[in-house]
């Protein structure tokens, strides 16, 4: 007994070791028709309106919305396309990625200084 | 960069002046403003404008994605000063279809519902009050460097018609981001008919920022030069 607990401890361990501490915090989405900040900002609002929102990020640029979650909390994927498609816009593709909204912001701004 | 333009009170009587003036300072709202404006859903939206020759004010509430309600209180005048129209309305606005482009959006809007109409047609206290219908289209097209729009607005209360129709083309000089002041410059064509033979035309400056939108101008055919237009838009 105690080999298999030695055996599940050095399995499990460093897989738990090696996942960012707030894995999968930031929710990254690619949004269709995004040309007007003006008419964006209605996703902004949505989107902060959630009690487990923690930041939001819009870039007209790269056609993109995302926001970071409070620890713990989460949003379903269900409704924060609800929550798009109710500002009048299309989700393409949602991902939740390792990464800060404030470094996906300093890399989106990067990549549009770049472009300019 | 207005400094070219004449007067306002070129070729026009005191009076007709002192009132567009006052219809001015009372603007009350936007006639070239927004009725079919896309609002999306649980957002509100109020929209004013004025120039010497139409007061609009409105509110907008986004109940669906593809449908809002919106009441508002428009005034006209024409050129004359001699037909005073005012008009509360209540519309449905409804966004018919929405192109996804990879630049941009293509958006179509149908928008109509009941209207009330005082004028000074009516006889000469103006008082009597006529119900009326009063709807239309509107189309526009926008990347973050072009916009343009083409909108009909038709009333008929009390025995009178009248049709608005307004045509917008801007250009933005930079792609703003969701952050920045977003800048424009264009032009808005704008014939009354029903109410004035001439067509307005008015070279326009638009900035908007998130929750807050103006547009501003003065107008250079003879007939209207030098009138001052504004429309104010905000989101809440």
């Amino acid at each position: 007994m105690k080999q298999i607990r030695l055996l599940f401890a050095s399995i499990l361990l460093p897989l738990l070791s090696s996942l960012p501490a707030h894995a999968a915090t930031t929710i990254k989405m690619q949004v269709e028709g995004l040309v007007c900040a003006f008419c964006g900002s209605a996703i902004e609002k949505k989107l902060r309106s959630h009690a487990a929102t923690a930041d939001v990020l819009v870039s007209l640029e790269h056609k993109v919305v995302a926001l970071s979650l409070k620890d713990g909390l989460d949003i379903p994927d269900d409704t924060l396309r609800a929550q798009i498609t109710d500002a009048g816009y299309r989700v393409r593709r949602m991902e939740r990625v390792p990464e800060s909204l404030d470094s996906l912001r300093a890399t989106l701004k990067g990549t549009s200084d770049g472009g300019r | 960069m207005f400094q070219h333009c004449p007067p306002p009170w070129r070729g026009r009587q005191p009076a007709a002046h002192a009132r567009r003036l006052a219809a001015l300072a009372l603007a009350t709202s936007s006639a070239q403003a927004a009725a079919g404006f896309f609002i999306p859903r649980d957002i509100t939206m109020f929209m004013f404008s004025a120039s010497p020759d139409s007061q609009m004010v409105e509110v907008a509430h986004g109940l669906r994605p593809d449908l809002a309600i919106a009441t508002g209180q428009s005034r006209y005048l024409s050129d004359d000063g001699r037909i005073d129209r005012r008009y509360t309305t209540l519309q449905a606005n409804w966004l018919v279809h929405r192109h996804y482009g990879n630049d941009g959006i293509t958006n179509a809007y149908l928008y109509g519902g009941p209207l009330w109409a005082r004028s000074s047609e009516y006889g000469a206290s103006g008082e009597d009050t006529r119900s009326g219908l009063h709807g239309g289209f509107w189309v526009d097209h926008e990347t973050r460097r072009i916009y343009a729009r083409l909108s009909s607005h038709a009333y008929r209360a009390g025995g009178h018609d009248q049709l608005v129709t307004t045509a917008q083309a801007l250009w933005a000089p930079y792609a703003a981001d969701y952050e920045d002041v977003a800048t424009w410059i264009g032009v808005q064509l704008e014939p009354r008919s029903g109410l004035t033979g001439a067509t307005q035309v008015t070279p326009l400056l638009r900035l908007f920022q998130r929750r807050w939108w103006v547009d501003a101008g003065v107008s250079v055919n003879s007939e209207h030069r030098g009138d001052a237009f504004v429309n104010l838009m905000f989101l809440f």
